[in-house]
């Protein structure tokens, strides 16, 4: 992501792909000064099976979508990537962005799972700010029974 | 666009399976998520743009395989769900 881009412009519809967990990272950078940039972020990939086609020819109809909209405008995109030959996607999320770009009722705190000993928050200092635009929730599915109970 | 290949949207009519809130820790390599995006075109320089999928939120469906294969056993075991 170049610098100075924010997260902001044609926001499609919020979709769902079950895939396999490649990488689960958090890209940090050592200068403080690029604290906007901290992200956490996946890597997805099917592993060539079945339906993997069409998750990525979903997304590829999105990214077709965005460009009717801008065209030649629109950059070569960094979803699609691979992992050992095959075709994996990447999506992340920033942790920050300044507090002036950020709505008063949409900040709120990274939370004690993601930051525990406070690290990030220190890092952020008062210039950069969490909001629930940067949020990323974590679920974990479990079945029950019939009656609701855990199994 | 979503039912279409959504496991959460399938099983959670079933009502045998829920989504509880996890810890950040629990995900590894190798475990079956679904991850919700939103598909955002960020503004670059020159009035470029660049395509970008925002993570939302991930959700552990399966871990089974992730542990047969750190167990050293057969991978072509197959989840009870």
């Amino acid at each position: 992501m170049q610098e100075g881009a924010t997260p902001s412009g044609g926001q499609d519809k919020v979709t769902t792909l079950p895939c396999v967990l490649q990488n689960f990272t958090l890209k940090q950078h050592c200068s403080k000064s690029k604290v906007r940039f901290l992200r956490q972020g996946v890597s997805l990939t099917g592993l060539g099976g079945n339906g993997t086609d069409r998750i990525f020819e979903k997304v590829a109809q999105v990214q077709g979508l965005f460009k009717r909209t801008f065209g030649d405008r629109l950059q070569e995109c960094s979803i699609f990537s691979s992992f050992k030959g095959y075709a994996a996607l990447d999506m992340s999320n920033r942790y920050f962005m300044p507090r002036g770009d950020a709505d008063d009722n949409d900040i709120c705190d990274l939370g004690q799972a993601v930051d525990p000993q406070g690290y990030l928050a220190n890092l952020a200092g008062s210039s950069f700010v969490h909001t629930v635009d940067n949020k990323v929730s974590y679920y974990e599915r479990r079945k029950t029974g019939k009656d609701g109970n855990y199994v | 666009m979503c039912k279409d290949y959504s496991l959460l949207t399938k099983e959670m009519l079933t009502s045998l399976l829920r989504f509880d809130q996890a810890q950040p820790t629990l995900f590894q390599l190798g475990d079956i998520v679904e991850v919700q995006v939103s598909f955002v075109a960020l503004p670059q320089r020159d009035s470029k743009a660049k395509l970008s999928m925002i993570m939302r939120s991930i959700s552990l469906l399966e871990k089974e395989f992730t542990q047969v294969r750190k167990s050293g056993t057969s991978t072509t075991h197959s989840p009870s769900y």
